[in-house]
């Protein structure tokens, strides 16, 4: 299994690279490569997160850029009192659950391609392989069913779902990102596996 | 391990799926570009107040701000409005009305007008109010004719 996107980050810069504060003062300046640099250090993690709570590829492009740029619009007011990228997470997040309710029946799904690890994926393997021998077919079918489900939920449950289980954030990150308490997090995740286990529970048995 | 505990190790593994889920091979290679030209442009067409506003919404230190220097401008403007304001003793040029003389004044002749100016001139005296005038100031006063007179 291929390692979540955050982790896959948490090792990529090396010591030399200067760290988020440094970069943003320098944006601030309007140095645009040292934006450019925290662009391309988070675009992966809030594209992620905004795909997976819209299913639709073109929404989460449109989104994230917007998240990005009203970012860089408001770096004036970035204190520093929370990282630069749980700022820019809370931004894109906010933008998203805003667009989520202007969108509101009009789901329209536009899935990105599987890479080709998973197929190779022990777990996912072990999943079709109960279900039919015909594994290109299945896995295609269970990512859609998968999101289809995921839509059924409300938005901040699918937030705490994406976030936790799909991304890989702690509780208290994710309470942060979503201004709300741990306990409030963790009694959203359990609800929204229940829900989401009732919803797939033909694939899960 | 009892079922519930077991579909959710499913639900999970089943979840891990969507990370497996990416965007076109080069688009985190051109996202960067692309979102830095939308705010080249930006910056470019935004005008001073489109750029003012977000500032003024995100920011409501700026807000008030805004409006503590509104009202400033405002007291000081009602201030020096009342301090240029003639004072009651006649010093204002709003109260130095000077009598208005009409074209049929102007061609009679000086000695046949009955004048009021003596009275209406007098407004500089301590009543700071004019008097108003007893006769109408267009009346002309004919010379007294007596037929016994005429020789």
């Amino acid at each position: 299994m291929s390692a979540p996107i955050s982790e896959k980050l948490e090792q990529a810069p090396a010591n030399t690279e200067p760290d988020d504060l440094t970069l943003v003062k320098r944006a601030k300046q309007g140095d645009m490569p040292a934006y450019d640099e925290l662009i391309r250090r988070y675009q992966q993690r809030v594209y992620a997160t905004v795909y997976q709570m819209t299913s639709n590829h073109e929404d989460a492009n449109d989104l994230t850029q917007e998240a990005f740029i009203k970012a860089y619009r408001a770096l004036a007011s970035f204190k520093g009192d929370a990282s630069f990228y749980t700022w820019v997470y809370r931004i894109a997040v906010n933008r998203t659950i805003n667009f989520l309710k202007t969108r509101k029946n009009k789901i329209h799904l536009s899935l990105n391609d599987m890479d080709f690890t998973a197929e190779n994926d022990p777990d996912l393997v072990a999943l079709v392989s109960d279900k039919t021998p015909r594994r290109d077919a299945s896995l295609s079918e269970l990512q859609e069913k998968l999101n289809a489900a995921m839509q059924q939920l409300s938005e901040p449950h699918r937030l705490v779902v994406t976030l936790h289980d799909i991304q890989g954030l702690p509780h208290e990150e994710i309470a942060e990102i979503m201004d709300c308490n741990v306990g409030t997090v963790r009694s959203r995740l359990f609800y929204a596996r229940q829900q989401l286990q009732a919803i797939l529970s033909d694939y899960l048995k | 391990m009892n079922q519930g505990q077991e579909e959710f190790n499913k639900l999970r593994k089943l979840l891990a799926l969507k990370r497996h889920e990416q965007p076109p091979p080069g688009y985190f290679d051109r996202l960067p570009n692309q979102i830095l030209s939308r705010i080249k442009a930006g910056e470019v067409t935004e005008s001073f107040w489109q750029r003012l506003l977000p500032k003024i919404v995100l920011r409501p230190a700026f807000a008030y701000g805004f409006g503590m220097a509104a009202c400033v401008l405002l007291a000081f403007g009602a201030s020096y409005v009342l301090q240029n304001e003639p004072s009651p003793n006649g010093g204002g040029s709003l109260m130095t009305a000077q009598p208005v003389e009409s074209p049929a004044m102007a061609s009679a002749p000086t000695f046949l007008m009955a004048s009021n100016s003596a009275s209406t001139t007098a407004s500089s005296s301590t009543n700071p109010v004019n008097p108003q005038p007893l006769f109408e100031p267009n009346i002309q006063v004919l010379p007294a004719n007596f037929p016994g007179q005429n020789k």
